[in-house]
């Protein structure tokens, strides 16, 4: 039996796309349905872990706190610490001129008498010090001299009384046996009247030898 | 295991809307048997006018109360924005029967290939002619879509849109077969339909010139100055057997009729004649009627004698058996015994 059909085709596809369409709406709407129930089930039946996770965390975050707490603490610690270092080191660099006291007493002995010792530490005239050194090169041409650079060189220069000259000379033998000093300067002598007799006054110039300090 | 639904399976529901009534059916398809669920023949707010939608919208609750189930339905497409007729085709090759069927049915109707909807099978030989010919019905794209949005936007779902006399030839289907050509006879109100099935095909089809109801009903009306109603009692319940005597109004009304009657037997007889010959060899053998006035008493045995057939009426307490007592419009006729129903039962088919 012949069935027709004259319902325009391009109806026909539409229709064909609507119903495709319902049916992908439902199909998404269906899955959208499930994915939802699926996750309030899951919520549900691991809700009892999500306290014990969150008890966990407000733990560690407290932990957290208390470091940070004590890392602050050590921060202020740290640098109490460096302030104190910086200060100690600063200390140490500076020379301990009680040791020289102490040497020159012992140096002094029993003829000399020290009125006053000082330091100085005003940079020596180049020129006046350090001689002029020529080089030759390998071509036989003769170089510049060096120019000498200012030493910044200590001095000690040291004021007394001496019982006489010979005392006051083997004074500076000593000083000069001590290895401390670069030269020993004899600047100024003269005779003085001391207690009932007389004696001899001096004026010395120790340099010191660098790295001596 | 097997869920079956509490609903039983139903066909989508024919409806044939015609002038006067909106004829439905629907079928029992759970039923090894062809059997009707419902079927209503319902009359019309306003004879002969045009389909409203206002006149559709309230269809679907009407329907649902008479015991029709889903909204699946099966229109026939308007017989005046109808066309086809038998076509030669130039190739032996079937495949390409549709392509050329389509161009033809576009040219005779001067329109677009497509821009119309159409089918086509073959018909059996015809005398004197070697090439394959098929018979080809098609309608516009507009007009089939105007049909369908009345009733879609009602809210039915428009399966399908058939053609009347394919419908036709699916109820016939249900009775005895029997060798040679059927015609079936489809009297309604805008026209008379002439098909000619062969084998379960529709092999001819033909508009009858003059020969619709509504031209009688109004020569009755006119010429005998009855009432809209008193000529519809005439015309498809008194018929030619209930009205003897020789009273001046039943003579006339016999005479009219008659006179319809003989008009429609000379031009079943020119148009099954010219079928005839055209199918040298196969006969036709009987003459089913149906549609609007197919219940006219009398009719019967006055085609028959005319056309020396068998005639007999159809209707679908005859096609099959009717599963529930069916619902009839207030001022139709029986709609269980009624030969109007029979295209909207094809239609459910």
């Amino acid at each position: 039996m012949k069935r027709v059909n004259l319902i325009p085709a391009p109806r026909l596809e539409q229709r064909r796309c609507r119903a495709h369409a319902r049916r992908c709406v439902k199909a998404c709407s269906i899955y959208t349905l499930l994915a939802l129930l699926a996750a309030v089930g899951c919520r549900f039946a691991w809700n009892d872990d999500t306290d014990a996770a969150e008890q966990r965390l407000a733990i560690a975050d407290a932990d957290v706190q208390h470091i940070d707490v004590a890392i602050a603490r050590c921060r202020s610690d740290l640098n109490a610490a460096k302030v104190s270092l910086a200060v100690n080191c600063q200390l140490v660099s500076q020379p301990d001129w009680s040791l020289l006291l102490k040497l020159l007493a012992a140096l002094n002995g029993d003829a000399v008498v020290l009125k006053s010792v000082a330091l100085d530490t005003r940079a020596e005239a180049a020129a006046s010090v350090i001689p002029v050194i020529q080089t030759f090169s390998s071509s036989g041409k003769s170089t510049k001299p060096l120019a000498a650079e200012p030493k910044r060189a200590v001095r000690l220069i040291l004021i007394g009384t001496g019982e006489s000259q010979l005392a006051v000379t083997q004074f500076v033998v000593r000083l000069e046996k001590t290895g401390l000093f670069d030269r020993v300067i004899v600047a100024d002598t003269g005779r003085e009247t001391f207690m009932a007799g007389s004696a001899i006054s001096f004026r010395l110039e120790c340099i010191l030898k660098e790295g001596e300090k | 295991m097997k869920f079956r639904s509490s609903q039983p399976r139903r066909s989508p529901i024919g409806i044939d809307a015609g002038p006067r009534y909106f004829a439905a059916v629907q079928m029992d398809e759970e039923s090894p048997r062809p059997r009707i669920a419902a079927a209503l023949l319902l009359p019309r707010e306003q004879f002969s006018a045009p389909l409203s939608h206002s006149e559709i919208k309230p269809l679907p609750t009407i329907l649902r109360r008479a015991g029709f189930s889903g909204n699946k339905i099966v229109l026939a497409a308007p017989l005046d924005k109808q066309f086809g007729g038998i076509l030669e085709m130039p190739s032996s090759d079937t495949s390409a029967y549709t392509q050329i069927s389509r161009i033809e049915l576009a040219r005779t109707n001067r329109c677009a290939p497509d821009s119309l909807e159409m089918d086509c099978w073959p018909v059996p030989e015809i005398a004197g002619k070697s090439a394959a010919h098929v018979m080809a019905v098609g309608c516009r794209h507009d007009d089939a879509s105007k049909q369908l949005d009345l009733f879609e936007s009602a809210g039915f779902d428009a399966h399908a849109l058939d053609i009347r006399a394919a419908a036709l030839s699916r109820a016939a289907a249900l009775l005895p077969p029997s060798p040679g050509m059927t015609a079936i006879l489809d009297i309604s109100w805008p026209a008379t339909l002439l098909v000619l099935v062969c084998d379960g095909d529709v092999v001819f089809e033909r508009r009858l010139a003059d020969t619709d109801l509504q031209r009688v009903h109004e020569a009755l009306v006119q010429r005998l100055h009855v009432e809209t109603e008193l000529a519809d009692y005439l015309l498809l319940e008194a018929g030619l057997d209930a009205m003897p005597g020789d009273a001046p109004a039943a003579r006339s009304a016999r005479t009219i009729l008659s006179g319809y009657l003989d008009g429609l037997a000379t031009e079943l007889a020119t148009s099954m004649g010219y079928a005839t010959e055209k199918y040298d060899g196969v006969a036709i053998m009987q003459l089913l009627l149906c549609g609007d006035a197919a219940a006219m008493p009398g009719i019967c045995s006055r085609l028959g004698d005319r056309l020396k057939l068998a005639t007999r009426t159809i209707s679908p307490a005859d096609l099959c058996t009717a599963a529930q007592p069916v619902q009839a419009g207030q001022s139709g006729p029986a709609a269980g015994n009624s030969p109007a129903l029979a295209a909207a039962m094809g239609l459910a088919l």
